[in-house]
């Protein structure tokens, strides 16, 4: 269980807070879709969560442990988090690249076992990157980039997944893979928590969403139950309900004012 | 990394500067091969107090700023940095035409030790001025030291426009960069240096790698940023310190020779940082032995350095994809 409460946070010199009152407990082993317009406090949410800032006020607890308490590597051997622009260093391959992900198990001195190598296998296959395991990653694509940021974030095998927009860039194959790979991690257990302006996908993947505007929340509910007004109210457009062949349910902007 | 890669990656560079060295102890006017040869007693006294300490001087002078660059070039995930462009240079030589200016250029350790602390205060300001809210910003700590290589050279000039010839040869001479007369004492010292400093350094080498991803990312994969940083920057400028003191001030190689490496051998720093070292050694000793090719006798190592070092940065920024 991750439970906030009443956290807030602003960066240094912004007059309005990012967060603001935020009270939220996410159960184990759930796949929380977030969602809300640019400058919302997704991102904010998750890099609070992930420890990269800090809070200003409120608390963190993972499983009744306070965030502010955790070891730095403790803390990034049990939450993983992917950054929305994850930067990529010159002349490092995918393989690599991705093995940085296994730091927070081993730390500047425990040697690179084949556990290690086999895991990092595992998520360059998942992820459709095996031919490319010794490109450099400089010389991928917008969307091979994406999806070797998000192996490596997985090949930490933390028990919290946090992905600021994983969905960016990628072809409408590449989004499948995603999806089946995450649908793996939730099977194992994992707590997923995703920001994505790709709403549909939230809807298909996520048990429970969180909409999020001007730093708070405006909606934490089972996917089911979130109403096609909830997102009318959160993005300030109309929406259609579309029935796919598939039958699945989909939204899409209607372009007409609520 | 297999064998046959691993001879290529190591046993070239150590090739060529066992080649440079034999070259480096045997070329220059005194033609020691023969002297040796005759069992002529000045050989012997050109090479142990000439040859090897100069030569010594080159390989960890080399090693040192070759490292010290590929610390920056990671810290601040940035092909740039450097200690000539985080101002760590510039602090050395106000320190050094400051002993020039109080007349203590003659006294023994004073002047590398006010270069040395010139250089450090720098570093330190440039980190203290480029920390904002407890986290120090990559694009302010190189904006930091243009700025104090600015307030540097205006100082330089300004110590320079009052000193007497004498000193000014000097200095000159010193800014330019300049191991001929350096002892076995201060070539041991930065042996002594590139021990204390490299190791715990190359120890820590996951950690470059994290940095290179950006501070965020690197704090999220498990690194504690602030101490790591706060390590591995002092580490890097005492390195460049240590050498611009006894060494003078010799450019390009902190910048060139990591690009390189990395260009050639990738940038995954377990191979990067040794590499950076054997080939800062293999640079400044063949830009040495280049100083001493016929018509090239007074040209300062670090002007030679410069020579080789400008154009193959432009030549390795071809090769850049972004």
């Amino acid at each position: 269980m991750i439970s906030l409460r009443d956290v807030s946070f602003a960066y240094p010199g912004s007059r309005a807070p990012q967060l603001d009152g935020i009270t939220l407990d996410i159960p184990r082993g759930s796949f929380v879709g977030i969602a809300g317009p640019n400058g919302a406090g997704k991102s904010t949410l998750l890099k609070l969560l992930a420890g990269i800032v800090e809070t200003r006020s409120g608390t963190i607890r993972i499983e009744d442990m306070p965030l502010s308490r955790m070891p730095r590597r403790a803390l990034s051997a049990r939450v993983a988090w992917a950054s929305q622009s994850p930067a990529f260093p010159p002349s490092t391959c995918v393989e690599d690249f991705i093995l940085a992900g296994r730091f927070p198990h081993l730390g500047f001195f425990t040697p690179m076992s084949q556990g290690d190598r086999d895991i990092v296998g595992r998520y360059l296959e998942a992820l459709d990157l095996v031919s490319m395991r010794r490109t450099d990653v400089m010389d991928l694509s917008g969307g091979d980039r994406q999806r070797a940021a998000v192996a490596r974030t997985l090949a930490a095998r933390a028990g919290v997944v946090l992905l600021d927009e994983p969905l960016a860039h990628l072809d409408p194959r590449h989004h499948e893979m995603i999806y089946a790979a995450l649908d793996s991690e939730r099977r194992e257990g994992r707590t997923i928590l995703m920001t994505s302006h790709d709403f549909n996908a939230l809807r298909r993947l996520a048990d429970r969403l969180l909409l999020m505007k001007q730093g708070r929340i405006l909606a934490y509910a089972p996917t089911g139950d979130v109403s096609r007004s909830a997102w009318e109210g959160l993005f300030d457009v109309s929406f259609e309900e579309i029935r796919t062949g598939g039958g699945d349910d989909w939204i899409i902007p209607s372009m007409r004012r609520p | 990394m297999n064998w046959k890669n691993r001879i290529v990656r190591f046993g070239l560079p150590a090739f060529l500067l066992a080649l440079f060295a034999a070259l480096s102890l045997l070329w220059g006017p005194y033609p020691a091969l023969s002297g040796l040869h005759h069992g002529d007693p000045r050989a012997w006294a050109v090479l142990i107090h000439l040859r090897i300490p100069r030569l010594l001087m080159a390989v960890f002078s080399g090693a040192l700023l070759a490292l010290s660059g590929a610390v920056f070039q990671s810290l601040l995930s940035n092909p740039l940095g450097d200690p000539y462009v985080l101002g760590v240079s510039g602090g050395a030589a106000t320190g050094a035409v400051l002993a020039a200016l109080l007349g203590l250029s003659r006294l023994g350790p004073l002047p590398a030790l006010l270069a040395f602390g010139g250089a450090v205060t720098t570093a330190f300001i440039v980190y203290a001025v480029a920390t904002a809210a407890g986290r120090v910003d990559a694009t302010r700590l190189i904006l930091s030291g243009v700025l104090f290589n600015a307030l540097h050279t205006a100082l330089i000039l300004f110590g320079m426009s009052v000193l007497g010839p004498r000193e000014l040869g000097g200095v000159v001479g010193w800014m330019m960069g300049h191991i001929g007369g350096a002892t076995l004492g201060q070539a041991l010292t930065l042996a002594a240096g590139l021990a204390v400093l490299g190791v715990p350094v190359f120890l820590l080498h996951r950690g470059f790698d994290l940095m290179t991803l950006g501070r965020d990312e690197a704090s999220a994969l498990g690194l504690s940023v602030r101490p790591f940083m706060l390590f591995a920057y002092a580490a890097a400028s005492a390195m460049a310190a240590l050498t611009v003191a006894f060494a003078g001030i010799i450019g390009f190689v902190g910048l060139v020779v990591p690009n390189l490496v990395r260009q050639f051998w990738g940038g995954g720093h377990r191979t990067l940082l040794p590499l950076a070292v054997v080939w800062g050694a293999v640079f400044l000793t063949g830009a040495d032995l280049a100083t001493r090719l016929p018509g090239m006798t007074e040209v300062p190592i670090g002007a030679m350095a410069a020579l080789f070092g400008v154009p193959f940065f432009f030549w390795l920024m071809r090769g850049w994809r972004r």
